[in-house]
């Protein structure tokens, strides 16, 4: 019980630090499920808060192993998603990186029986002509159970396409893409990933201009980008080694820093796709 | 279709305050830091001061005694 009361944003930030920290271990015990809470135990507020912010990371010991995402992590994240619909923050691009985040959330879920639950007020400006590359889920592939489904039947709408580098500027549109590394895991495609495919100079650019800024969060949310277009044998304009070997040395405090970095060390040794 | 998991406070279906949602708009976009000259730890700065206690253990230099 706490003794005082704390700012929700405080209590919502150590509520993703201890979620981070599970999911974590989970990745480092070899792909296990995190066990965020119990069934039929009372789930509260704030882990669902953190669940809902962490979204699609929190499969990444699954999708890092080519395994299918847990169905309580999913569940738990379903009713985070209708717990907490988007926010709309104050700016369009945050409220863009927010869709994205969502899409990647309802990607990944929608491989589970849980693909129902969009988030009720995404922003829905945009586009219809995203691919679905997602392997396992090729045209071939037939449709069956909700496990069966394919991202393109995802229930949530395609956010708008980001601007690129040319009209944003690589900076700005660097750090966008750090905004966007949750969609940087096995499994996901689309325009945004296109992007870090073609742009990939710009990214290299903005992680060495983070990494001179001592900025380690967005370094290693770029440098999982480029570890991320590297398993795909994308040609390396950066050794992304030694990044993730200085941040490492450095030492970052945040746990859910600490799990991109992970997430980043697994995507540059390679994975299944 | 859910049904294991019960929230702490009434229902699931409780529309997030506008705090929350500000808190949540936070969280899951960070911007970039702001640029600080703040020292920051730098672990091959731990030969430097090693090397600064040797030389501040190390046995003075002889003297030349003064010449009358």
């Amino acid at each position: 019980m706490p003794f005082a009361e704390t700012p929700l944003r405080d209590e919502y930030a150590a509520a993703v630090e201890r979620v981070a920290g599970r999911t974590l271990d989970a990745l480092r015990g070899g792909g296990g499920t995190a066990a965020l809470a119990d069934p039929d135990t009372v789930v509260p507020r704030p882990l669902l808060a953190a669940v809902r912010v962490l979204g699609a990371d929190l499969f990444a010991p699954q999708l890092l192993t080519g395994a299918e995402p847990d169905g309580p992590t999913a569940a738990l994240l379903a009713e985070a998603r209708r717990a907490f619909p988007a926010p709309v923050p104050a700016s369009p691009e945050a409220a863009q990186a927010i869709a994205w985040q969502d899409w990647a959330a309802g990607r990944v879920l929608a491989r589970t029986p849980y693909a129902d639950t969009a988030p009720g007020s995404v922003p829905d400006s945009a586009s219809d002509h995203v691919p679905d590359r997602v392997p396992g889920h090729g045209p071939g592939h037939a449709p069956g159970s909700a496990s069966d489904r394919g991202p393109g039947h995802a229930p949530d709408h395609v956010p708008a396409p980001l601007p690129g580098p040319a009209e944003l500027g690589w900076q700005a549109w660097s750090v966008r893409m750090a905004q966007l590394s949750v969609l940087a895991l096995p499994g996901l495609d689309g325009p945004v990933h296109d992007a870090a495919r073609t742009d990939h100079l710009a990214l290299a650019r903005g992680a060495v201009r983070a990494m001179l800024r001592r900025d380690f969060t967005t370094a290693v949310r770029l440098a999982r980008w480029l570890a991320w277009a590297g398993a795909e044998d994308r040609p390396p304009h950066l050794e992304v080694e030694p990044i993730l070997d200085r941040i490492r040395l450095v030492g970052i405090g945040a746990v859910r820093t600490r799990l991109e970095l992970a997430i980043a060390e697994r995507l540059s040794e390679g994975n299944p796709r | 279709m859910l049904t294991q998991f019960r929230t702490e406070t009434a229902s699931a279906s409780r529309t997030a305050t506008s705090t929350e949602a500000d808190t949540l708009a936070s969280l899951m976009v960070e911007d970039e830091a702001v640029v600080s000259d703040a020292p920051t730890y730098l672990p091959e700065a731990a030969g430097g001061l090693l090397l600064l206690g040797l030389l501040l253990l190390s046995p003075k230099g002889p003297k030349e005694k003064p010449t009358r």
